[in-house]
């Protein structure tokens, strides 16, 4: 949606309309700006400034309060014309959703009739664009058409606003090549510089660079997987609500994390890869794709996943794969963490694992302790075995369980 | 200094030593250049990043001056791609520290900034006694083999390169990233005296598979100490080996055959590649179920659907079901080049063998249910 909250309340209120309208912060200048419309955004108001900052720019600007359950009903309003469309519907956020239109045709306006398969895509949105406009009444968005996720977002963003943007099947590399590298999913300020010291400007620079030097330059799994973005490759595929069956645990720190405090940090990673294990274990699971996800304090929310080789239960196996997502993909600066939470997807009830030549069953090993150790748990209680990385020094208890999960703990006899 | 040269020797050059002077996020600037050395007689190019050395001649040229020039070689190399015609000119600026590149016609010119010359490091030349004397495209094509299964975790870093192991006439190689395992070897017609054996990493495998793979000349080669030697015709190069000690392989490696099959190769890949279709990303396994005169190779993905396909084989011994991840075996067949593929089982917790046609093997550990 095109700025999305100011949009909604340029509805309920017409007389702002035409003029600099900032959702968050006041205009005392205290708070940081939710959303800026577009008249607010050609004065250089954007979201995430400081408010003081935004007055002191555009002093005419309207400052509105959020309204949060306003904003979920127009969002509620739209996705249900999303879903006229497909049933295959993934929310990003509250304004923002990617839909699987494949096997969509457009029935019933007439003129259309050609509009199938791959082409069908631009008919759809052009139709979708203008219904959501009729429907709410006057909000407007930006659709992004491409052959995945990762590029029909860029798409998306590309011309904001009530833009339409096409991505022609076949034409993925052509697309991106004029785009600078920043654009590419995941490359922040400090990747923009370790590409720019390749002399990556843009991202077509990057797909003549090839795999292999990039590999050399950020990695081995980095530069295979800016590899594989830098020429539109993504094959994540839409997954609705219903369908994504993953596990996860998070938390948001009153008290903001310092990103330097690594012993903090690994310890809060190690307290939350042992309960998502944990609770893999209750249900009988495996899972094979580890996320990783956090906030700074400026609001910013990324998150990183990463496939294991096998699909796991273990915590060190959670946890080796979170902090590396960390380490490698997460680059807040010196800005303070306010969330992190690590999740697994991609389960299975019955995992494969791939057998090792040199491997002498450490793994299954592992596994059996787990096991063991959750069963004490279980009878005993949460403190009766800890890692010791749990533990904050001096501490002799671990962590409360915040949230008392039932399968994974069973009322006691 | 004033180098003219053909454009697709330069280009090619410049991909051989990309290995070399890719570097990593801590390379010193001077390690991503390569470096000209123009003489009365010849045309050199050099690359190093401490660990791998090259030095290739570029034969096709006419140089004007003497000199040397350090470009840097991934810049180089895209702009050497998009320059038109067939030859090409690079021509030192006055500092010595950048250079013009321009098509012959002289509607493209580049000015591109290098570094002085005098910070590029020494690149020792070839000084390998006892070396052996190997046939370059045998060598290069074993070498490219092999590697296929080198790992390229830099967490089990013993395994990240070719192990090398000169003895009793022969010299075996072998590679294993755990999961496959691939060995070779081919007699030598002047052995050394002592067994020797190390680890040629991956990134000096890769240049020496893009240099070596032309050419039916030989390849002098020294295993030493600490790293490796070649010399051939057109270039030297050198490497310094793997620390660490390769995995004691022989033991991993089952004898006792119990079944023995030979496919159609390309019917074999179609058709796993067709069953890879419907696995789930969370498992990526497919079944082969070896029985009578068939093969039954079937996958699942749980929330796509099933495939079964039936392949002709020819068996010998008995019957097997065997899980495999699909695309570590359709790689296992496309480094066999036999229009049949033969192969060894062991049991279905142990590994299958990929037989080559000679004494090529490429060994697969499968996939287990829990």
């Amino acid at each position: 949606m095109d700025a999305f909250y100011c949009s909604v309340e340029e509805l309920d209120n017409p007389s702002l309309k035409g003029r600099p309208v900032v959702v968050g912060g006041t205009p005392e200048g205290r708070g940081v700006v939710a959303t800026a419309n577009y008249a607010a955004r050609k004065l250089g108001l954007h979201s995430a400034m400081p408010a003081a900052r935004a007055v002191r720019l555009c002093p005419k600007a309207v400052f509105l309060r959020p309204r949060p359950e306003r904003y979920a009903e127009a969002s509620r309003q739209v996705f249900s014309i999303f879903e006229k469309y497909t049933p295959l519907v993934e929310p990003l956020s509250i304004d923002e959703a990617f839909l699987d239109v494949t096997a969509s045709r457009l029935t019933g306006s007439p003129g259309s009739f050609d509009a199938e398969g791959y082409g069908a895509g631009e008919a759809i949105a052009r139709e979708l664009q203008q219904k959501v406009e009729a429907e709410t009444g006057g909000l407007t968005c930006s659709i992004g058409i491409a052959s995945n996720k990762y590029l029909a977002k860029i798409a998306s963003d590309l011309r904001k606003p009530r833009a339409i943007v096409v991505v022609p099947l076949g034409e993925e590399e052509k697309f991106l090549a004029p785009l600078p590298i920043q654009k590419i999913w995941g490359v922040g300020p400090k990747m923009a510089e370790r590409l720019e010291a390749i002399g990556m400007k843009f991202i077509g620079d990057m797909q003549r660079l090839g795999v292999e030097p990039l590999q050399r330059a950020l990695g081995e799994e980095t530069g295979e997987h800016f590899w594989r973005l830098c020429r539109g490759v993504d094959q994540r595929p839409v997954v609705t609500d219903q369908e994504v069956k993953s596990i996860s645990q998070e938390k948001t720190y009153g008290e903001f994390l310092d990103s330097g405090d690594r012993e903090t940090i690994e310890r809060e990673l190690f307290r939350m890869s042992d309960k998502v294990a944990r609770r893999l274990r209750a249900r009988e699971l495996w899972g094979r794709t580890v996320q990783l996800k956090a906030r700074d304090e400026r609001f910013h929310t990324v998150t990183r996943s990463s496939s294991l080789e096998s699909p796991t239960c273990l915590v060190e196996e959670i946890y080796q794969a979170a902090l590396g997502l960390l380490d490698d993909r997460v680059d807040f600066g010196d800005r303070r963490i306010r969330l992190l939470g690590v999740g697994v997807s991609g389960l299975t009830s019955e995992p494969r694992r791939q057998l090792d030549f040199f491997d002498s069953g450490e793994l299954e090993q592992a596994e059996n302790i787990a096991a063991i150790s959750d069963a004490v748990r279980r009878k005993i209680g949460d403190q009766a075995i800890l890692r010791a990385k749990m533990l904050e020094r001096g501490e002799e208890k671990g962590p409360e369980d915040d949230e008392p999960d039932a399968a994974v703990r069973p009322p006691r006899p | 200094m004033k180098i003219c040269c053909e454009k697709n020797e330069l280009f090619e050059r410049l991909q051989s030593i990309a290995a070399i002077t890719g570097g990593g996020p801590t390379t010193k600037s001077i390690l991503r250049n390569c470096l000209f050395v123009a003489t009365d007689k010849e045309l050199q190019i050099k690359a190093t990043d401490l660990d791998v050395s090259a030095c290739l001649q570029i034969e096709r040229q006419e140089v004007d001056g003497k000199g040397e020039l350090a470009l840097p070689a991934a810049r180089l190399l895209s702009l050497v791609r998009e320059v038109p015609g067939n030859r090409i000119i690079i021509e030192a600026t006055k500092d010595g520290k950048g250079a013009t590149v321009c098509s012959e016609s002289g509607e493209y010119s580049f000015k591109l900034l290098g570094e002085s010359p005098d910070e590029f490091p020494e690149v020792r030349g070839f000084s390998g006694e006892g070396a052996l004397e190997l046939p370059r495209a045998k060598f290069a094509e074993m070498l490219r083999r092999v590697a296929v299964a080198a790992s390229r975790d830099s967490s089990r870093y013993q395994l990240t390169g070719v192990f090398c192991e000169i003895e009793g006439g022969l010299l075996k190689m072998t590679a294993t990233d755990g999961k496959r395992l691939t060995t070779d070897e081919m007699e030598i017609d002047n052995p050394a005296s002592a067994a020797t054996s190390g680890i040629i990493p991956n990134r000096a495998v890769d240049v020496m598979v893009k240099v070596l793979s032309q050419g039916e000349e030989s390849v002098k080669f020294a295993l030493e100490e600490t790293e490796v030697q070649m010399s051939f015709d057109g270039g030297e190069m050198m490497a310094k080996l793997v620390e660490g000690t390769f995995p004691e392989y022989k033991s991993a490696i089952p004898s006792e055959v119990k079944s023995e099959v030979t496919a159609d190769r390309g019917q074999l890949v179609a058709a796993v590649r067709s069953a890879s279709l419907v696995t789930d990303k969370e498992t990526e396994a497919v079944i082969f179920r070896f029985k009578g005169k068939e093969v039954a190779i079937e996958s699942k993905g749980s929330d796509i659907g099933e495939s079964m396909i039936r392949v002709d084989v020819e068996k010998e011994g008995e019957d097997v079901e065997i899980r495999f991840n699909p695309s570590y075996f359709v790689d296992a067949l496309r480094t066999i080049d036999t229009e049949q593929v033969r192969m060894e089982f062991f049991g279905s917790e142990r590994p299958g063998a990929i037989k080559g046609e000679l004494s090529y093997r490429h060994y697969l550990m499968p996939l287990v249910v829990n």
